[in-house]
């Protein structure tokens, strides 16, 4: 999918990144130090506890969250120095939310038409027609013009996933994509990301589905206290984990 | 979703009260020796004899036209100071958040005095101007603090997917944000609205030609309290009957997502 060619640069790279929060009993570091390169065709699986920054992680990458000192760019353009308007950035990339986060007054269709239309320039009729392949591509073609409130968790969360691929992203974030779907609709969305991975896809995922991660992940990363820990290919990582905390994390998700 | 006893409970209870209601309003008329007369009113409603509209039609226009005026300056001066009470700047969020304070919690009809007696001694307003300022100020603080009840409800997770499909901030404004808060603003709206078209009678106090001072001349000639206000409440009735009923259509067809 992607050409060798842009193979030469990162498509996302975390040099540094420190994010910190001001509560009240003082400063809150969420993520320190960081540094994450993402290449063409990596499929990354973060894991790790709650609260260790994973989906921060995620979230700064879209700047959807600021950061407290550091640089993140997205294909070579960073969003601290470039000078770019902070939304021409981000349609490099696309996200698949935990709770979905569909639009509620625009139907199945519209909902995945919108940024074509908007950020792409195409016309009505383009955007109409790109969004209805993508449907069907994610096996929902009969489901179209049904309004979110109409569809089952795992149908919305295949809308979304529609809705990030219609921009065409260079990279594609997924925040705990099936933790808010009920475990036997879990496979629908999974089997759709692991056609994506397929495919080519460079993939960022925030899971909690170890299975998942071992089968679609190029490499699985542990965070934990706002750092990387561990990182390795997906059968290591699993069966020989190196760290202790990693070591006692899998033995406690496994009993 | 009651249990059926229930549900038998509530209509027989509704049922008495009603019955109570009639059998205590029917006694009341019993008792009042008046010799009831609505014909009277024909006159006012409709001269026939210049084939024009009589002085409780003409007060039915002045209401109405006062009414929509202020509900269209009202929305708009309601927006902005919404989106003045919304800012992160101290001042104009603090002055903003005064404004409403003040037009919500003092009497409508001291504001007219002011309105009228004090400011438009000043800058020599007529009574219809003076009126329809004073309801659309006050008018407006309603709408600007359900504006921002609206803004403040509104999802973030929506907010971050349109961010993160890459709309600019004017589009998600636009495409995501307006469309949902409004329609999330209209039961409130149309009950502010219905209010301000009932409040608009206090014009009546600085001699503004509205239904209600229409009223107060129908019964200084015709000594007919009863009858004239009986049938200035019904008019008012179905002004806001038909106002609400809007209100309700446009929010089954404009709902949010249709479940």
């Amino acid at each position: 999918m992607n050409p060798p060619s842009s193979s030469s640069s990162p498509l996302v790279e975390m040099v540094q990144v420190k994010k910190s929060f001001h509560t009240g009993h003082g400063e809150q570091v969420v993520l320190d130090h960081f540094d994450l390169q993402v290449w063409p065709g990596d499929r990354l699986c973060l894991i790790g506890p709650s609260g260790s920054g994973k989906s921060t992680c995620l979230r700064i990458i879209n700047a959807l969250e600021t950061i407290s000192a550091g640089e993140v760019k997205v294909t070579g353009l960073s969003y601290q120095g470039s000078g770019l308007p902070v939304h021409k950035i981000r349609q490099k990339t696309a996200m698949v939310f935990q709770r979905f986060e569909l639009f509620p007054h625009l139907n199945a269709l519209e909902n995945v038409a919108l940024a074509p239309r908007l950020t792409r320039g195409l016309s009505r009729e383009a955007a109409r027609e790109k969004s209805s392949e993508l449907l069907a591509k994610v096996g929902l073609a009969a489901h179209t013009h049904k309004y979110p409130a109409q569809l089952s968790g795992g149908q919305q969360q295949r809308v979304s996933i529609a809705r990030a691929l219609a921009v065409d992203p260079e990279v594609l974030l997924c925040d705990e994509p099936t933790s808010a779907l009920d475990p036997e609709l879990v496979h629908e969305v999974t089997d759709i990301l692991q056609d994506l991975a397929l495919g080519g896809m460079t993939m960022l995922i925030v899971t909690h589905e170890m299975s998942f991660a071992r089968r679609v992940a190029t490499q699985c990363l542990f965070l934990e206290g706002g750092k990387i820990v561990e990182r390795a290919v997906p059968d290591a990582f699993f069966d020989r984990p190196k760290h202790p905390r990693l070591q006692q994390f899998l033995k406690k998700i496994q009993v | 979703m009651y249990p059926k006893s229930l549900s038998r409970y509530l209509t027989l209870l509704s049922l008495v009260v009603l019955a109570l209601g009639g059998w205590l309003l029917i006694q009341s008329f019993l008792h009042l020796d008046y010799d009831w007369d609505f014909a009277f009113l024909k006159v006012y409603l409709w001269d026939s004899q210049n084939s024009r509209p009589g002085l409780i039609l003409e007060g039915l226009w002045g209401t109405i036209y006062i009414s929509v005026l202020s509900i269209f300056f009202g929305s708009v001066l309601g927006l902005i100071v919404g989106f003045l009470m919304l800012t992160r700047e101290p001042v104009a969020r603090s002055a903003a958040t005064f404004f409403v304070d003040v037009f919500r919690n003092t009497p409508v009809l001291v504001q007219l005095y002011v309105m009228y007696f004090i400011v438009g001694t000043a800058l020599s307003l007529s009574p219809e101007v003076a009126g329809v300022m004073t309801l659309s100020l006050f008018c407006s603080a309603y709408v600007a603090d359900i504006f921002r009840a609206a803004v403040i409800e509104f999802e973030r997770g929506q907010v971050d997917a349109a961010k993160a499909i890459g709309l600019n901030d004017w589009q998600i404004a636009s495409q995501i944000m307006a469309p949902q808060i409004l329609r999330r603003m209209l039961p409130a709206l149309v009950g502010q609205f219905v209010s301000l078209v009932k409040d608009s009678s206090l014009v009546s106090v600085i001699s503004v030609a509205d239904l209600t001072k229409s009223a107060l001349n129908v019964v200084s000639v015709s000594f007919r309290a009863f009858e004239t206000w009986f049938v200035i409440a019904l008019i008012y009735f179905v002004l806001n009957y038909a106002l609400s009923s809007y209100g309700r259509y446009l929010e089954r067809r404009l709902r949010v997502s249709p479940a």
